[in-house]
């Protein structure tokens, strides 16, 4: 990739990812739900047993909803990252592969058929599967969601104040107003 | 040197109780700002006015010469009184009722004039003397003021002690322990007005400035107290380099595994962020993901019963309790490898790599982890022979 489109690519990611809201601490579930109100549709979040050779992520869009299907088999850290990789194609809007036949879409598709049988092919919008970073949009998705990832990180040493009632006169009132005046306020940097 | 740390002190009591008013503005009661404002003020006030270029102004005129060394008495006492009021603001909330130490200073303070004036005081030189048959008076001054002051920073160090006792670890609890810090070093200070009162008994005068002693248990006490109360805003950026060497090292110290994994699995790799881009932590984060994504590609080549096999071998080696897993996991990577490499592709390699669940999703407690994984990868003797032994099998060349 040629290095202005790069640097472009960075700064598309670094601008969507500031507009985030992240709750704290960063939960995927809650993270989720206030995007998929946000965007007014329902965002399923699946856990799956991937099958080898396959994508070790999936997003899936129906008229109705977008699934995002995520391997059970591996830490926390790496699901919640495929997780967010699929939010990232939702956040940037990718639609997928132009041509059904491009490299990894017809991939994409029988990992979509195997790990939802039930579902009809017909309702199917859009499959997007993380597995090579070859496409513009798997980097896209892949750079934005490295880029939450490192915010949620940072936050998760960092805190508000804590609230304080200035009528509670015990110990842990006390405590609540010293960690109100110096306990320091959230900071959110950029990688 | 005197003058300069009181010059110190006055500017660091005014730059950081100043900022730190202005930053707690809109989110503390006004009481609670008006004692932090009038602490910073008369511990700045009392400390200027015995610098040598105050008594310069003053010129050894009587009786301001030695008014001087009253007002300086009377602003630490003030600043004392603020300190306790603040940390009881703290300690009961902002409508609290001003308690018994209220009464107690503004007794302290009317005694400590009349004592002052019974003394009848004069400069003489660089000494403060007293008049004929006032010695007793001006002793009782001195004695009054250490005694105020014991009680006074005894009572302030026993509540934000407490409060730094209860605090969790981290900036907040080092802030605290800075300011206790700060009040012992003021407690210190005070008890050195001992020494002038056995100056005092013995010669009839004191010196009228701070000595050298002083002046440093001064600036302690103003530096260590504006250093707790600002550490949450300059602590994150002393950490931040901290923090930069330790990604950078895990970053490295995990290469060898991520190269390995990189050379079998090519498409893991993010083309966008080379290097160190986006920085260290950034460039960490992506190593490490890159390395569990190298761990799914790899998933039909892991032959099931490795890790059982390497953790039998390990502790047969006699290898740490606490590095079995890691070379286990290490010893069905090696494997993995192998067999990719040889094409050679096992069932029930669908179920996943022994990646270990790691109690939460945080890239530090991931990194060590990996960086355990990597050095039993590279040195560990039981991977060695689990890796000669899977080459031997599947006939890959060394």
């Amino acid at each position: 990739m040629p290095d202005r489109q790069r640097r472009q690519l960075w700064r598309r990611c670094r601008r969507l990812a500031d507009t985030l809201v992240l709750p704290e601490p960063f939960d995927d579930g809650r993270f989720v739900a206030a995007l998929a109100a946000q965007r007014g549709r329902p965002i399923e979040l699946m856990p799956v047993n991937a099958p080898s050779g396959g994508p070790c992520g999936l997003l899936m869009s129906t008229e109705r909803a977008d699934y995002i299907l995520y391997p059970t088999t591996t830490t926390a850290l790496h699901r919640r990252h495929i997780l967010l990789h699929e939010v990232g194609h939702l956040l940037c809007g990718h639609v997928g592969p132009a041509a059904p036949g491009a490299a990894g879409a017809a991939i994409d598709v029988a990992a979509s058929r195997a790990l939802m049988p039930n579902l009809s092919p017909e309702l199917v919008r859009r499959v997007l599967g993380r597995s090579t970073y070859g496409a513009v949009e798997e980097q896209e998705a892949e750079l934005l969601a490295s880029l939450i990832a490192q915010r949620v990180a940072r936050g998760e040493g960092t805190r508000g104040p804590a609230r304080s009632d200035e009528r509670d006169s015990d110990l842990a009132g006390g405590m609540a107003r010293v960690d109100s005046l110096f306990g320091g306020k959230p900071r959110r940097g950029t990688p | 040197m005197i003058e300069t740390l009181s010059y110190y002190c006055c500017v660091l009591a005014f730059a950081g109780f100043g900022f730190k008013l202005l930053e707690s503005r809109h989110t503390q009661p006004a009481r609670r700002l008006w004692c932090l404002s009038g602490f910073g003020i008369c511990i700045a006030a009392g400390i200027l006015v015995l610098t040598p270029a105050a008594e310069a102004i003053v010129g050894g005129r009587e009786p301001f010469a030695s008014l001087v060394n009253l007002a300086a008495d009377l602003f630490k006492i003030g600043a004392m009184a603020f300190a306790v009021a603040f940390a009881r603001s703290l300690r009961l909330g902002a409508h609290a009722r001003p308690g018994w130490h209220v009464a107690l200073t503004a007794v302290v303070a009317l005694t400590e004039v009349v004592l002052f004036f019974l003394a009848r005081t004069h400069r003489v030189g660089e000494d403060t003397a007293v008049g004929e048959d006032a010695l007793w008076y001006l002793v009782a001054y001195l004695l009054v003021f250490v005694v105020y002051g014991v009680v006074s920073l005894t009572t302030f160090i026993v509540v934000f002690g407490r409060f730094a006792w209860l605090a969790e670890p981290g900036a907040l609890r080092a802030g605290l322990w800075l300011i206790v810090g700060g009040a012992v070093s003021a407690l210190a200070w005070t008890f050195w007005g001992i020494d002038d009162v056995g100056r005092l008994v013995a010669s009839g005068r004191v010196n009228a400035s701070e000595d050298v002693y002083s002046a440093v248990l001064a600036a302690g006490c103003v530096g260590l107290a504006v250093a707790g109360a600002t550490l949450s805003v300059w602590g994150p950026a002393l950490r931040a380099p901290v923090r930069w060497l330790r990604a950078y090292h895990a970053y490295r110290r995990i290469e060898p595994l991520w190269a390995a994994l990189r050379a079998a699995v090519p498409g893991i790799a993010l083309a966008p962020a080379p290097g160190l881009a986006g920085g260290a932590e950034f460039a960490l984060y992506r190593r490490v993901i890159e390395i569990r994504d190298g761990y799914l590609a790899l998933r039909p080549h892991f032959e099931p019963g490795i890790p059982a096999l390497a953790e039998a071998r390990a502790r047969r080696a006699g290898v740490p309790e606490r590095l079995v897993a890691a070379t286990a996991e290490a010893a069905a990577l090696a494997a993995a490898l192998l067999a990719s490499e040889a094409d050679r592709r096992y069932r029930g390699g669908d179920a996943g790599p022994p990646a270990r669940q790691l109690p939460d999703a945080g890239i530090a407690a991931e990194a060590a982890w990996l960086v355990q994984v990597t050095r039993a990868w590279r040195h560990s003797a039981v991977v060695a022979r689990v890796r000669d032994q899977v080459r031997d099998d599947l006939g890959v060349p060394a």
